[in-house]
């Protein structure tokens, strides 16, 4: 009967691998957006859409400023640098520097829809009925030194209204300007030549990364190889993402190999045998292989959060062998007796552990139920595998425990025990209470990750001092408008422009950029040319061709219609304009509102209020959100899993037992937070996921030792064992970079500590 | 389209100059030349020449003070910083060099030419001279983008006499210059805060 479960079970094991198999043939089929964890009813296309053409528009930039005190060198490395990012293929060349043909087609466009377009400022002085100010300005460009008033343009717009039109278009390099075919910056002395484009992939890609970073070494050195003291700023998500991946990548695969050697040594120690090893190993993997082939059962595509914080399940899985195999300690030599005395603690480990995870998966959040099913089928199916499979192949003989192990393992055994240390306790016992109280009373949580990332400090003062040289500062914030067609989002920018206006004034805001800038609606426009005809032409056209002796009479064509969107972006000179308009959209019209220079996000986000179809879009807001709901979620779910924990360890040790039992757990699950608070340490979504490892590795131990009873070393030996391998392969994670990594290391590290220490006290009431 | 008809203008700043050529002594670093001006702008379509009267200032190196009196008061100052234009009390153009890359190139020149060194010019235009005419037409590839004249034509004495500036479509501009004085400085405050104001 075990021999043709223990087979039927390979053979589900057998399949799940299959399974997966055939899954990763095709790609590994997991999903790395922020969107896949959102609460399901928050899910917005229009917003995903948007977000992504922010990121693509953004995260594929770069902006590169090569700047020397020579001119002619400044250009000379600038263009060598630009050449050898082209060449190699990573930069796409559409970021072409204006040239004067450039201008002269985009001015072309606008020209017959002159008699409509007005500049911001021209507007409000017609609207505030100055136009004597407008002829005032008209004449002294024109007698004045610097005339570029010719007779054909002032055929056309005899009151100059175009070139002011054309001079307040958006710029395209913020503080840049075109100086002999290269976007110039002069800056004290030195001359800093702009080099942008649009990578040719995809920045987060590892693959891309390499190819950028080989083209980017050739690159410097071009540039590099004709002049001394050259200077190179860098700015754009690759760099970042670079250094970043590098960074992790190195980090990760160094911890790992610490945490691996670390076990397998411990185990080899411990044991003297490799079976213990194998069979662990067994486990493990039969646990994840279920739990990852039930998770792309379930969703189809998890999210890789999941598989990250799924890996934790090795913690708990590693203790069902550990526990298993200290009883070659014992004089049990059979292995159906030695998985009978370990059987009652697994089954209530796992059990708790379970009640645990299912509580994640009561919120509606899909990252918490992906772990919870993760977790749970993972769990079930390495105790699954403890018991089924572990009795057949266990071949190992009873041995004494090392004389070195008894003392180690009876250390914290005693602690609890020994009359003599009563006094310590108690001090330990207050120690512990003055901790929770200091330490949540001074906790503060932290859910923003950009302070969780280490961003290298030179590329943060190279990105800043770019923004001081060229203005180039476009904020992550931005405003959506949703409207049944482009007209309708062109005047509802107008009105937000009139909006945001007062809070640049107010410097909460640099300045925006919105497809209304490029193109008035045709509401405006003819708004336009009404002021113009009513304010302007008919009470001061005649009196100015006269004085300076004009011949009156029409100008060239002006065109019937409105000028519109289509007809700027066909000259193929609005690269920017074509980025805040989002295609695609078959019923309406997506724009985007870009922002510039935002010092006071709640100001822009209250100026968009109450108007039809404009959203205030703030992705980094968003992940802020979301990740301080995942952690209050996490913490209540904490809670209630403890609750939900107590009635099932009653049944087998009633009520006062369970309650003993879940004691140190507990403790570790408070004291951990407490004692980081303690250190200044933040409490983040890192370390609420943390605390739920905790909790479910650390209710094992006590079950375990409540469940022993008489203090039998092979017992405490399998604890202390658990706590080891359970500190090497997560508290490595301390010493990493990333803080969020980090936080979640110091967790587990900090809360297993305790929930070691704690867990005898599970057994101490108990009869002897 | 605004920008690239600045530097005409900066290249006549430049010409009033080019009187160092005439006397390559005249004028010395810190000397001031203040004058009358007549400019008449011909227009195509327009029955008359735009006629407009003043006075300017050139202190080199600091700058040029071009006051148009009638028929439309205007003051427009120039300066290795910028260009400032204000009419009735009121700014009505501004262009800090840093917007206008080339208007520092040609201040370059115009060192250059104080100096004596008119090979500097030769590199943006063919010259050529006849008697005291001097003609200059800007090369293709002068370095000069996008210049927006297609000749000048001046007349040396003592000082640049007289400038024409010849544009497209048949329009043409006429500096005629006349009281031209060279004195040791300094600039009267009124002048001095003019510049100082330009650069701001």
């Amino acid at each position: 009967m075990r021999r043709r479960l223990a087979i039927l079970w390979l053979g589900a094991i057998v399949a799940a691998a299959g399974y997966l198999g055939w899954r990763f043939a095709d790609g590994a089929p997991f999903r790395t957006d922020l969107m896949a964890l959102l609460p399901v009813a928050d899910h917005d296309p229009a917003v995903a859409r948007a977000k992504q053409a922010m990121t693509d528009l953004v995260a594929r930039r770069i902006v590169v400023l090569v700047g020397h005190r020579d001119r002619g060198l400044a250009r000379l490395a600038a263009t060598e640098m630009a050449a050898s990012l082209a060449r190699s293929g990573v930069l796409s060349p559409a970021d072409a520097v204006p040239d004067s043909t450039a201008a002269a087609r985009l001015g072309a466009a606008y020209f017959p829809y002159r008699a409509g377009l007005l500049s911001d400022a021209d507007r409000r002085l017609l609207l505030g009925d100055r136009g004597q100010d407008i002829v005032n300005r008209a004449l002294s460009q024109i007698y004045g030194f610097a005339s570029f008033a010719d007779s054909r343009l002032l055929r056309n717009d005899p009151f100059l209204l175009f070139p002011e039109f054309l001079k307040g278009l958006p710029g395209l390099g913020g503080q840049a300007f075109p100086d002999d075919g290269l976007l110039t910056i002069r800056d004290d002395g030195r001359v800093w030549i702009v080099v942008s484009g649009s990578l040719a992939g995809d920045p987060f890609a590892l693959e891309f990364q390499g190819r950028f970073q080989r083209a980017w070494d050739a690159a410097m050195a071009a540039a590099g190889a004709p002049a001394e003291g050259l200077s190179v700023l860098r700015l754009g998500t690759i760099f970042y993402a670079r250094a970043g991946a590098s960074e992790a990548l190195a980090e990760a695969s160094a911890i790992t190999a610490c945490a691996i050697i670390g076990a397998i040594a411990l185990m080899l120690l411990a044991f003297r045998s490799v079976t213990p090893l194998v069979l662990g190993v067994l486990s493990i993997l039969a646990g994840l292989v279920a739990a990852l082939s039930a998770s792309l059962l379930a969703f189809g595509t998890p999210h890789v959060a999941v598989l990250l914080f799924g890996a934790g399940l090795i913690g708990v899985t590693v203790d069902y062998g550990v526990h298993y195999f200290t009883q070659v300690f014992t004089p049990r030599a059979e292995p159906v007796e030695r998985l009978r005395r370990v059987l009652p603690g697994m089954l209530l480990g796992a059990g708790t552990t379970a009640i645990g995870y299912c509580a994640l998966a009561i919120a509606p959040y899909p990252g918490l139920r992906q772990v919870a099913v993760f977790s749970v089928v993972g769990v079930a199916a390495s105790l699954l595998t403890v018991i089924l499979w572990f009795p057949l192949l266990d071949r190992v003989r009873p041995r004494p425990l090392p004389a070195a192990w008894r003392r180690m393992a009876a250390l914290t055994h005693r602690l609890w025990t020994e009359d003599g240390l009563r006094r310590v306790r108690m001090t330990a016992a207050i120690a512990a209470l003055a901790v929770g109280v200091v330490g949540f009373s001074t906790m503060r949580t932290e859910d923003d990750i950009r302070r969780q990332q280490d961003l290298p400090a030179h590329l943060v003062s190279e990105q800043n001092e770019i923004q001081r040289l060229a203005g180039i500062d476009t904020a992550g914030q931005f405003f959506l408008v949703e409207a049944k067609d482009d007209e309708e989002a062109l005047a509802g920018e107008e009105v937000l422009a009139a909006r945001l206006a007062p809070l640049v004034e107010a410097g909460a805001l640099a300045g925006w950029r919105s497809p209304a800038d490029f193109v008035p609606s045709m509401a405006r426009q003819s708004e336009n040319r009404r002021l113009i005809e009513e304010r302007l032409e008919r009470s001061q056209l005649a009196a100015l061709q006269d004085r300076l002796g004009m011949t009156p009479g029409p100008g060239e064509r002006r065109a019937d219609g409105f000028l519109d969107l289509r007809r700027v972006r066909a000259t193929g000179q609005a690269a920017f304009l074509d980025a805040l308009v989002l295609d695609g959209t078959k019923d309406g019209a997506l724009h985007v509102v870009a922002l510039q220079g935002l010092a006071d996000p709640a100001a822009a986000r209250r100026a968009g209020d109450g108007l039809p179809g404009v959203r205030f879009i703030d992705p980094a807001a968003d992940v802020t959100a979301l990740l301080g709901s995942y952690r209050r979620q996490a913490v209540w779910l904490l809670g209630a899993s403890i609750l939900l924990m107590v009635p099932l360890l009653a049944v087998r040790h009633g009520w006062r037992g369970g309650l003993r039992i879940m004691a140190p757990p507990s403790a570790a699950v408070l004291l951990a937070p407490a004692l980081l608070a303690l250190c200044g340490l933040p409490f983040t979504f890192f370390a609420a996921m943390a605390l739920v490892l905790v909790l479910a590795i650390g209710v094992d131990y006590a079950i375990f030792c409540a469940e022993d009873g008489d203090g039998e070393a092979a017992t405490l030996t399998a604890v202390t064992l658990a706590t080891l391998t359970t500190m090497l392969s997560f508290g490595l994670l301390a010493f990493s970079h990333t803080a969020a990594v980090q936080t979640f290391g110091i967790t587990m590290l900090t809360g297993i500590a305790i929930a070691f220490l704690a867990a005898p006290g599970a057994a101490s009431g108990r009869p002897r | 389209m605004t920008f690239g008809r600045i530097p005409a203008a900066l290249l006549a700043l430049f010409l009033l100059a080019g009187a160092a050529d005439a006397d390559p002594a005249a004028i010395r670093p810190g000397d001031i030349v203040r004058g009358q001006f007549v400019q008449e702008r011909h227009l195509q379509g327009f029955s008359k020449p735009l006629i407009s009267e003043g006075r300017f200032v050139l202190a080199p190196g600091e700058g040029l003070i071009w006051t148009v009196q009638s028929p439309f008061a205007v003051t427009t100052v120039v300066t290795p910083a910028g260009l400032l234009q204000q009419a009735a009390g009121t700014e009505s153009l501004r262009l800090p060099v840093s917007q206008v890359p080339m208007m520092s190139r040609l201040y370059q020149m115009l060192d250059a030419a104080l100096s004596g060194n008119l090979g500097v010019l030769e590199t943006a235009f063919a010259v050529t001279r006849n008697g005291n005419r001097l003609t200059l037409v800007p090369l293709s590839n002068g370095g000069t983008a996008a210049v927006p004249f297609r000749r000048l034509d001046l007349e040396v004495g003592q000082f640049v006499e007289t400038v024409e500036i010849h544009r497209q479509e048949g329009d043409f501009d006429r500096i005629r210059f006349s009281d031209q004085r060279r004195s040791a400085g300094p600039l009267e405050p009124d002048e001095a805060a003019l510049l100082q104001s330009a650069a701001r």
